[in-house]
């Protein structure tokens, strides 16, 4: 449905390009750290712009960037999202965040201290749903673990990034850390406990 | 021993990250769903488990994000996207240093080295996304489709009744004289590319400097290229300068 409001337009030449529909969706979800830094990088600059010029901060476009960034890498991973290309994911990217800084903007914390017509450039609400609307319990959860996981020690955060955010065999981590197979898999099996204990404890 | 979450066994813990992973056969995965139905605590630890492997990802993918961050914003400006092409431009402008070295006094003295600068590091702008928003908002990216498809002189057609209208358009003024320069035309990219220079808060503002430096090369007029681009404070810059004074 949204896909219909972008132009598709020939890009410059980048890491993206000459990938397949298919490799791209691919890369991501493996979270191959070319493909996702190249994403970040083609994009950033086109959001900070449209922030700037909309009475956002540096900051503010920074924020509201990275986290219609994660919704749009939670998007893909879920399926929930198909790109057809890398232009429709630079699209939808830049239509999330557009999406986002428009709720900050008609938000009461945001409408306090301004007007909003106090713009000369407006921007246009698309009417674009973002796809990820996980319950706010889940989401809850989900942000003790990630705090859970920062407090984590080194070791423990290094395997199990390897594991579980580089997709990275038991035998590559386990050649990787000098170890020998079964000591690998015991590790992640122990530091996954301690994370379960620290995580869900609150719940 | 928790009462909030359950117990799970190593081997019913690889179990699920096999599942999660994809590493399942048919049977494995029948099996697997089976039990997810019938045995209420897999079920929960599996639940528990796909959660903490989601948080990690997340977690890593914000460090990351901090590091792109940098990238992003430390270059000076981003004039170049491509980091390949950057430094063949480099290797190409050195080379040619070295052919105006070898080549000679009557080499050096020929007007179209400025040419050769401009034309080694002259690449027009990328241009900006293309979203669909208000009538002026779409003339403006419409003709940013020719644009970007090296449609110069359509994108200036287009570009320029909305120049009129909005004379003090930082945007409109920049791409006009990126795209003018880009038509070979720097007397009027120098016109469009003037008031964004001067306006110090726009976001083209060092990019402006920067093409606007190179039109002025362009035309010969090496003095203010070379002010304009020091101004810029484009990190190519300096190469600029040095091949200009070479």
């Amino acid at each position: 449905m949204y896909l219909s409001v972008f132009l598709v337009i020939r890009m410059q030449k980048d890491t993206l390009q000459n990938k397949s529909q298919i490799q791209i969706v691919e890369a991501i979800k493996n979270n191959n750290e070319h493909v996702l830094q190249s994403l970040y990088l083609n994009n950033y600059k086109k959001i900070e712009y449209l922030v700037l010029n909309n009475n956002g901060s540096v900051e503010q476009a920074k924020d509201i960037f990275q986290e219609a960034y994660i919704t749009v890498w939670k998007n893909i991973k879920n399926n929930r999202f198909i790109p057809k290309n890398e232009t429709a994911i630079n699209g939808y990217l830049y239509a999330i965040s557009k999406n986002k800084w428009m709720d900050y903007l008609r938000s009461s914390k945001y409408k306090k201290s301004t007007s909003l017509d106090a713009f000369n450039y407006s921007i246009v609400e698309d009417n674009i749903e973002e796809a990820f609307t996980e319950n706010s319990d889940y989401n809850q959860k989900l942000k003790l673990a990630m705090k859970a996981f920062k407090d984590l020690g080194k070791p423990c955060q290094e395997l199990l990034s390897k594991f579980y955010f580089e997709k990275k065999s038991m035998v590559e981590i386990a050649k990787e850390l000098l170890l020998d197979a079964a000591s690998t898999r015991n590790k992640k099996y122990r530091c996954m406990q301690k994370l379960r204990e620290i995580a869900l404890k609150s719940n | 021993m928790n009462p909030n979450h359950s117990h799970i066994s190593q081997q019913d813990f690889e179990l699920i990250d096999r599942f999660l992973n994809k590493n399942l056969n048919k049977i494995e995965i029948a099996n697997f769903e089976k039990r997810l139905l019938s045995d209420k605590t897999f079920n929960q630890n599996y639940k528990e488990q796909k959660l903490l492997s989601n948080a990690i990802e997340e977690q890593v993918l914000s460090n990351k994000l901090n590091h792109f961050h940098e990238k992003a914003t430390s270059k000076v400006v981003s004039i170049n996207n491509s980091p390949s092409s950057k430094y063949r431009k480099l290797a190409i402008a050195a080379s040619i240093a070295i052919i105006i070295g070898l080549g000679g006094f009557w080499f050096y003295n020929q007007p179209t080295s400025n040419q050769k600068v401009f034309a080694t590091y002259f690449k027009p702008d990328p241009g900006l996304a293309t979203t669909m928003g208000t009538t002026t908002e779409y003339k403006f990216l419409d003709a940013m489709v020719d644009y970007k498809q090296g449609n110069y002189e359509k994108a200036i057609k287009k570009w320029e009744p909305l120049s009129k209208n909005n004379p003090t358009n930082d945007s409109i003024n920049y791409f006009m004289g990126v795209a003018n320069l880009a038509n070979n035309d720097a007397n009027s990219a120098i016109k469009y590319l003037i008031p964004v220079s001067k306006n110090e808060v726009s976001v083209f503002n060092k990019e402006a400097n920067f093409y606007l430096g190179l039109a002025y090369l362009k035309i010969d007029n090496v003095e203010l290229a070379k002010k304009y681009i020091i101004f810029s404070e484009v990190k190519i810059g300096k190469q600029i300068i040095a091949d200009l004074e070479n």
